[in-house]
């Protein structure tokens, strides 16, 4: 007997596009993100190919990260960036004054220059990347909600949840020619009755976190074991606790392991202004450069007195850390299987970012634990497709209310720090929709292009990321502001509508700043086109 | 005193006593302690505040009056309602200036929750009900601890004459997230080619009513 293991790594990051810009400050998440993660986990990816590994991954790419991938400007950036790097490398190499250090300079200068050969091999867009492990059949690409808005906030206006599952079903499908099977919902947010928002736009699976199982309306037989389908036939698989706990725990997990790379210490911020400048924000900003030559070396150790990193003894932690957690997972699935007399379906899913940008080694950690686990016959990789192809039973159960956020709800989107985004949300929502109602015949194109452009901000207002970012208390201004502008946008693109005193220039402005979805229809926020189609 | 007629004794450049006079006048509160740029800018803002109740007095539309580029307000006569978690609901209110002048002339504003689970809710017929006094001016929304999860709640936002509650906006339905694994036996299971499964005690039909007496609730 044995048991499935689903590795789901949810990618996501919000809509950041200043293209009249130098490289923005926060347009560094989506450059950082690219070269630490999604790249080195393509390169992986073939790599395990190349060796006839077997591996399956469940990924979801959010709509806006989708939409960054294809644009152009940002793509140009992030080349630019990491010929800086490499230019910094080579600097680095000079002024070395050991040869440890020098290795490790040249140790980046490689990596830099891989990660843009591997870029051009894309023709710069990551989604084709993706798009060729789904096609062998290891990688499972699944899509999320339009802008990762957090929908059990919205349930009380459902035409704005079914927008935004409508959208992120169909911009995977303009990006990959194939509809998604599944969908990653923001923060795993979820609320009753979703299921059936889920169903209609051909959704076949989604996921939640545990409790959501724990607390449903039935109680689950196989825990959170197995995938259950809610009442209008759509399937819900629930996150193992266990598996997030291990790798990822503040506390306990691998990461803070000494010989992995130190996060917080980097050369930004280590070398001398002068030098350093032509390679942090252009505001002077001191900023991470992801180069970066210290290990953890131990938790208590102060910054300054971090050790030099040492590759092999790294990848060496990897692979230990993979076969401990190998070892663990097979034991889980043989006491589930003692428990259930039937085969477990064990859960892991992980915010993308924890491989490469978080966790530097992750991604060698991840291949370490497929190489080794293709020797035991216990731990069988799958798909969601997969796994509901293997069963013949399943239970009828609703989830509960939930989201993997802080306490298990919805304080991260909505508290003392956030909670005044929402008289701006409801109210714009519910002008989109009086608007499409009224418009809905509308044939001057210029008044069309008004109307799909406010709904493009709407839905850029509506993004998780700034509310998590309010009660995180990083950036704040900048998601205050990103909310503030697209409010402010909508309204004044608003006005404009209906005085029909439309400002041409203003609105090509935005078009090309905010230009997610090129293909939006504001009549989706139409009620009457919901009923219609429901 | 206008607006303006105050503007042009600002402009005046007025003596400190001159200004500390017509604060008093006005029914400012004035410390003795206070500088004259402390008075000025008192009757400054005295004076924005005339601006904008004449603004919407005039029912101009309310996104004028903007904080930050953003619209304070919408006049939207709203009442919105969300969980934040199984043991917290969070409530705003956005007023147009018909409401907000209405409910301000009123001595006692209240926001009240209901717990409405299970029943088709008449304005009487609340499980049990949570009391807020409000003040309009210094609160826009509010935060209600609420002693069950997995229920219905429904707020209004109103006014109490002679001893009763008289609603003026009333919000969407609520439901509080699960926080317990449900006391529930049955289970139900599909299978592949054949109809779905049942197993387990047959399900209650839901009660129609919790028994308590909502009429002692409400103190009527």
């Amino acid at each position: 007997m044995n048991g499935y293991f689903l590795l789901v790594l949810h990618t996501h990051l919000p809509y950041v596009n200043h293209p009249n810009h130098d490289l923005y400050l926060e347009e560094r998440w989506y450059v950082e993100a690219v070269l630490e993660s999604y790249v080195p986990l393509l390169m992986m990816f073939d790599r395990l190919q190349e060796k006839k590994v077997p591996f399956k991954v469940t990924i979801s790419l959010s709509p806006p990260l989708l939409e960054m991938f294809r644009n152009t400007t940002l793509t140009e950036k992030l080349k630019k960036y990491a010929e800086k790097l490499v230019e910094l490398c080579e600097k680095e190499i000079a002024r070395a004054n050991t040869q440890q250090e020098r290795d490790l300079a040249g140790f980046y200068r490689e990596r830099f220059l891989a990660c843009l050969n591997y870029l051009d091999s894309l023709n710069g867009n990551l989604a084709n990347g993706f798009k060729k492990h789904a096609e062998f059949g290891n990688v499972q690409l699944i899509t999320c909600n339009a802008t990762h808005g957090f929908l059990p906030l919205m349930r009380h206006q459902p035409f704005a949840v079914d927008t935004q599952i409508k959208v992120g079903v169909e911009t995977f499908k303009r990006h990959f020619g194939f509809e998604p099977k599944g969908i990653w919902l923001a923060e795993c947010g979820y609320h009753s009755g979703l299921d059936e928002t889920l169903k209609k736009y051909g959704v076949e699976f989604f996921f939640v976190d545990s409790h959501a199982f724990w607390y449903a309306d039935e109680r689950p037989y196989f825990d959170v074991y197995r995938p259950v389908m809610t009442p209008s036939g759509v399937f819900a698989f629930a996150r193992d606790p266990e598996s997030s706990e291990q790798v990822w725990s503040a506390t306990l997990g691998y990461p803070g392991d000494g010989r992995y790379r130190e996060f917080y210490r980097d050369l930004g911020f280590d070398r001398d202004y002068d030098y350093i400048k032509p390679y942090i924000d252009k505001s002077g900003v001191r900023v991470n450069v992801g180069i970066k030559y210290h290990k953890v070396t131990s938790r208590e150790t102060p910054l300054e007195k971090k050790e030099l990193y040492n590759r092999d003894e790294a990848l060496s932690a990897a692979k230990e850390h993979a076969l401990d957690f190998l070892n663990k997972k097979i034991s889980q699935i043989n006491s589930l299987t003692d428990v259930f007399n039937q085969p477990p379906v064990i859960v892991a899913p992980f915010d993308t970012e924890l491989f490469g940008h978080w966790w530097f080694e992750g991604p060698e950690f991840l291949e370490n634990f497929f190489v080794e686990a293709s020797r035991y016959r216990q731990i069988k990789f799958a798909t969601p497709s997969e796994v509901l192809e293997k069963f013949d039973s399943f239970q009828i159960v609703t989830p509960a209310d939930s989201s993997w956020g802080n306490g298990g709800y919805f304080d991260t989107w909505l508290n003392g720090k956030n909670d005044w985004i929402q008289l701006h949300l409801v109210e714009i929502r519910d002008r989109m929709k009086r608007l499409a109602e009224t418009y809905f015949e509308e044939k001057d194109p210029l008044k069309t292009r008004v109307l799909n452009q406010m709904l493009r901000e709407l839905l850029l207002a509506e993004s998780s990321d700034w509310p998590f970012i309010m009660t995180t208390g990083t950036n704040v201004e900048y998601a205050v502001n990103r909310i503030k502008t697209h409010v402010k946008r909508f309204l004044d693109l608003e006005t404009q509508l209906v005085k029909d005193n439309i400002d041409g220039e203003f609105l090509a402005r935005l078009e090309q700043e905010d230009d997610v979805f090129p293909w939006i229809e504001f009549r989706y926020y139409a009620a009457f086109q919901t009923r219609k189609e429901g | 005193m206008t607006c303006e007629e105050l503007e042009v004794f600002l402009s005046k450049n007025p003596t400190i006593q001159e200004a500390k006079a017509l604060a008093r006048k006005l029914g400012l509160k004035v410390k003795k302690r206070m500088k004259k740029s402390e008075v000025l800018k008192l009757l400054q803002d005295f004076a924005k505040s005339l601006v904008s109740q004449k603004k919407e007095e005039k029912a101009s539309p309310p996104q004028e009056i903007r904080e930050n580029g953003l619209p304070q307000s919408y006049g939207s006569d709203r009442l919105v309602l969300l969980s934040v978690n199984p043991n917290l609901v969070y409530v705003y209110w956005d007023l147009s200036s018909e409401t907000l002048s209405k409910l301000s002339a009123q001595k006692e504003v209240l926001l009240r929750l209901y717990d409405v689970t299970y029943i088709v809710f008449d304005g009487t017929n609340a499980h049990r009900i949570f009391e807020a006094g409000v003040h309009l001016s210094m609160t826009r929304n509010y935060y209600f601890h609420v002693p069950m999860a997995n229920a219905d709640y429904l707020a209004e936002l109103g006014f109490k004459a002679e001893g009763k509650f008289v609603p003026v906006l009333r919000s969407n339905v609520a439901r509080t997230p699960s926080n317990t694994p449900s006391t529930s036996v049955r289970q139900r299971w599909i299978i592949k080619g054949k109809r779905t499964v049942k197993i387990g005690e047959p399900p209650l039909k839901p009660v129609e009513r919790i028994h308590i007496s909502s009429q002692v609730e409400s103190g009527r």
